[in-house]
């Protein structure tokens, strides 16, 4: 039977609200929740598409939460626990929320990921470690981006009932689906009756165990498509919770969503490779970055993606002997404030190397950069991702050496990350050293004392191009290529040519082809349209209206990379076919639909065009 | 790609010459903005479109906007893929030079089932599948000329020279010549050549601490006798900046009217502290 059971506190330990999972993530909850939980999806991505992570706000009916009821009787038990004031309001808040006609849940779902891998009841599987886990990483992949097995704490810190529900579609060993859900809450030691209870529960079937039957959950609970969703219980909804996960996805996840590598939804709004840009250069995003003291994030962010876009940028791969291959990226512009800053799996991490006597925060005689460092994308560059997972710290802002405890290794990879620096720094140097020459004028003077007119350098052309400064005009619309056969004066584009305008009467005639389109048997064809005739790239229905009557041969041209390529013809629906042309009969102005049948396939783009049929003296001898 | 407004695709595409797909518009404003000092050209485009098959498309993925881009003179043509509605790209110096064609258009990612947006045109039937990479949306081409600028004609008329005459930490001036030379000895000329490029506090520390004194120097040289100079290029132009403000050069207030001359160049330092104040936020 399914219900909430709290851990025996045997001990009569004391345990408050302030657990230090949890803490770690009060200071900045939207914030660490969207990173963590989209980091954690991030590394569970399967197969080629892009991981989607979506994050939804429900609002549940409290008899839509099986667990309700038995949720509220503990807050009461715990609020007959001795307890200070602060944990008293916690709870009162939290009992508010539990009591209410509907609870407030954000989910959190994730799409193209392997979802949480069991067995349930295996102490090694992803679904345990996740679950149950304290203190354990419960990624297989060693260069993954999490490590600690902390992260998954963020999902409380957003719910005021410290209350999480998880539930996962997998596949087993025999690559059958499997579901399983099972909650997890931390309120503070009680107790209930005559039983001494842990302030850590679940929620889930007898003993423990995880819901494996999908029809034992509500329908807000349950997932047929393999994947994770995790459910903050009475979650904390303040102002623009919706725009600060979306500023600290896009300030951490910039690369991998711009890679099309992940993509998430925050509240019904997309954040992928194409509204990226959009969201990071929206104002009220800015706007709000500031009041949150985050604006710098959001900038860094902005330049990190245009360094790592750039085809200004400079692109160099270190190789560190015995670790692998890293990728830099380089920028070198004015305004640009001499950064280096460390990116793995597309996730930014940190620009701190202090704890390795490096914090490169000085690049003397250097132009101004900004550099991107992170793992080559090769397989190469597994090793220094697993190496610098290693020495990441859980607040993801510096790499510490005093994490790798054998003292071998860890020596061993002081040794790399201060070569792979001095690499860096190497690079720095060369492609933004400051330009050596013995003399310099300077131009900084120059608005003050300027060198004009009349005394200037001997022989110097006005003419003379400055090299190092372009011009543009605001950009024109152009002129609109006319249908085949349109006649008169004025400016006409060669077909398949170079699309310089060439001025005078347009002939229509085709190079290529030889057929005739333009000049006086040029009959204009108005509202083209085609399509594959049930799908058939042989037979293609045609509407045109034209601009004259009577006889007219029709031609086909496949529309090519630089040229029209001539189609022919085998079969019509109407008119007669030969040398590969419809000869037919037309009205001014009426609507004419045709199936014209192709000597070989086509599902491509076409040209038609129309000329009136003149008889030839061959033609009138047969 | 040939991409023209004759052109009949097998499935209706949204073009502003076209009646494929009727009560929808589709137009994207491109403009080109430089990064003055790199010479890195970036295009900008923000997209309007109003046909929601569309715009669902591209949220989520199974369509891109970009812009065929070519440019004659470079070589260049390439479809570039924007960000929608917003997006920029940075394009490699020299890369867009002389007249550059640009054609906005949405594309098909992904194979699309039955592409029957609202308001296709009957005759298109029931939908047609489209495969990644065909055409969904066109607007009108645009051009834009990217130009090199004439040189301009405004030079300094102060140089400054590495000398193996001059001691380390010390400078000393020539106003013999065309310009003022001032020299200095080769790891000073290097300190002096890194804080001009460094930032734009480093720059105000030199105005101070080298051309302040050079300026005071020059106006106590004029002092003893401006003929001397009359026939140096430098001058005329040194003449007209003392008039302009004022500064006696027979009589001038050295410290004084060196600051004037430079702009009151002390004020710049206050970015020092300014961006401490920055650093420490």
């Amino acid at each position: 039977m399914t219900g909430i059971r709290f851990l025996t506190n045997e001990a009569n330990k004391v345990e408050g609200l302030a657990y230090a999972g949890f803490e770690t993530f009060r200071g900045s909850p939207y914030t660490s929740c969207a990173r963590e939980t989209g980091q954690n999806s991030r590394d569970a991505a399967r197969g080629s598409k892009p991981v989607k992570v979506s994050f939804d706000l429900l609002h549940v009916d409290r008899g839509d939460i099986p667990f309700a009821d038995e949720l509220e009787h503990s807050i009461r038990c715990c609020l007959e626990a001795p307890q200070n004031e602060k944990t008293q309001a916690h709870l009162q808040r939290a009992l508010a929320a539990i009591s209410a006609p509907t609870v407030t849940v954000l989910r959190i779902a994730d799409i193209n990921t392997s979802g949480l891998t069991g067995p349930i009841d295996d102490a090694a599987s992803v679904f345990t470690a996740l679950v149950k886990g304290d203190g354990i990483t419960n990624k297989p992949d060693e260069t993954s981006a999490g490590s600690f097995g902390i992260g998954k704490n963020a999902a409380f810190a957003v719910s005021e009932l410290q209350t999480v529900i998880y539930s996962t579609c997998y596949e087993d060993a025999g690559k059958h689906p499997c579901f399983a859900a099972q909650g997890r809450l931390r309120l503070i030691s009680h107790t209930d009756g005559a039983r001494k209870c842990s302030a850590e529960g679940y929620w889930g079937d007898e003993d423990f165990r995880a819901i494996e039957d999908p029809s034992a959950v509500p329908s807000w609970l349950a997932r047929s498509e393999i994947g994770t969703s995790i459910h903050a219980i009475g979650f904390d909804e303040r102002d623009h919770w919706a725009s600060r996960m979306t500023l600290s996805l896009v300030t951490n996840f910039f690369a991998a969503i711009d890679r099309g590598q992940i993509e998430f939804e925050v509240d019904g709004k997309p954040i992928n490779s194409s509204s990226l840009d959009s969201v990071m250069t929206d104002e009220a995003l800015a706007t709000l970055a500031a009041e949150h003291d985050e604006l710098a994030e959001l900038e860094r962010a902005r330049r990190l993606l245009l360094c790592i876009r750039s085809e200004a940028a400079t692109r160099h791969s270190i190789s560190i002997a015995g670790l692998g291959d890293f990728a830099l990226h380089l920028l070198v512009s004015e305004n640009l404030p001499r950064e280096v800053h460390v990116l793995r799996n597309g996730i930014y991490i940190t620009d701190n190397f202090a704890k390795f006597s490096q914090p490169m925060r000085l690049f003397p005689g250097t132009r101004e950069f900004t550099a991107v460092l992170e793992p080559a994308p090769s397989a190469n560059g597994r090793a220094p991702s697993a190496l610098l997972k290693q020495l990441e710290n859980p607040a993801h802002d510096a790499f510490e050496p005093d994490r790798i405890v054998n003292y071998d290794a860890q020596q061993a990879a002081r040794k790399q990350i201060k070569k792979l620096i001095s690499e860096v720094r190497s690079i720095i140097r060369t492609v933004a050293k400051i330009e050596d020459v013995e003399n310099s004028r300077l131009d900084e003077l120059s608005e003050m004392f300027a060198d004009t007119g009349s005394t200037r350098d001997q022989g110097r052309e006005d003419e003379e191009k400055d090299p190092d400064a372009y011009i543009y005009q605001k950009p024109r619309r152009g002129t609109r290529r006319q249908a085949s056969g349109a006649t008169g004066k004025g400016k006409a584009r060669k077909r398949g040519g170079t699309g310089r305008k060439q001025t005078g009467t347009r002939t229509g005639e085709s190079k290529r082809t030889q057929r005739r389109a333009g000049t006086a048997g040029a009959v204009p064809l108005d509202a083209i349209r085609s399509t594959l005739k049930d799908g058939d790239p042989l037979i293609r229905s045609i509407w045109f209206t034209p601009a004259a009557s009577g006889e007219i041969v029709l031609a086909v041209d496949a529309s090519g990379l630089t040229d029209d390529v001539g189609l022919d013809l085998v079969g019509a629906s109407a008119g007669t076919v030969s040398k590969g042309r419809l000869r037919t009969s037309v009205q001014a102005g009426q609507r004419v639909q045709l199936d014209v049948t192709l000597s070989d396939p086509f599902a491509g783009p076409i040209e038609l065009s129309a000329v009136r049929f003149v008889e030839t003296p061959a033609e009138e001898a047969a | 790609m040939k991409i023209s407004e004759t052109t009949s695709y097998p499935h209706p595409v949204l073009a502003p010459w076209s009646s494929d797909v009727a009560g929808s518009t589709f137009t994207a404003e491109l403009t080109l903005r430089e990064d003055g000092a790199a010479q890195q050209i970036d295009i900008h485009s923000h997209v309007q479109l109003d046909q929601a098959d569309l715009v669902t498309l591209i949220e989520n993925g199974d369509a891109a906007f970009g812009c065929f881009i070519t440019c004659v003179s470079t070589g260049f043509r390439r479809m570039q893929r924007f960000g929608y509605p917003s997006g920029s790209h940075q394009f490699a110096p020299g890369a867009l030079l002389g007249r550059v064609q640009l054609r906005p258009m949405i594309w098909a990612v992904r194979p699309i089932k039955s592409w029957r947006p609202t308001g296709a045109h009957s005759e298109f039937g029931g939908g047609a599948d489209i495969e990644p990479g065909q055409i969904l949306a066109l607007d009108d081409e645009q051009r834009v000329d990217v130009l090199r600028p004439p040189l301009p004609s405004i030079e300094s008329i102060f140089e400054i020279f590495s000398s193996t005459e001059v001691a380390e930490g010390e400078f000393d001036i020539d106003m013999a010549g065309d310009r003022i030379n001032i020299l200095m000895g080769e790891a000073t000329y290097s300190l002096v050549q890194g804080l001009r490029q460094t930032t734009e506090s480093t720059r105000s520390v030199v105005m101070n601490a080298l051309f302040v004194p050079v300026v005071m120097e020059v106006l106590s040289q004029i002092m003893t006798g401006e003929e001397q100079f009359s026939s140096c290029r430098w001058f005329e132009p040194f003449r007209k900046r003392s008039e302009l403000l004022d500064v006696d050069l027979k009589a001038p207030s050295l410290l004084t009217d060196a600051q004037l001359l430079l702009g009151k160049p002390f004020n710049g330092l206050s970015r020092l502290f300014d961006e401490e104040e920055t650093d420490d936020e």
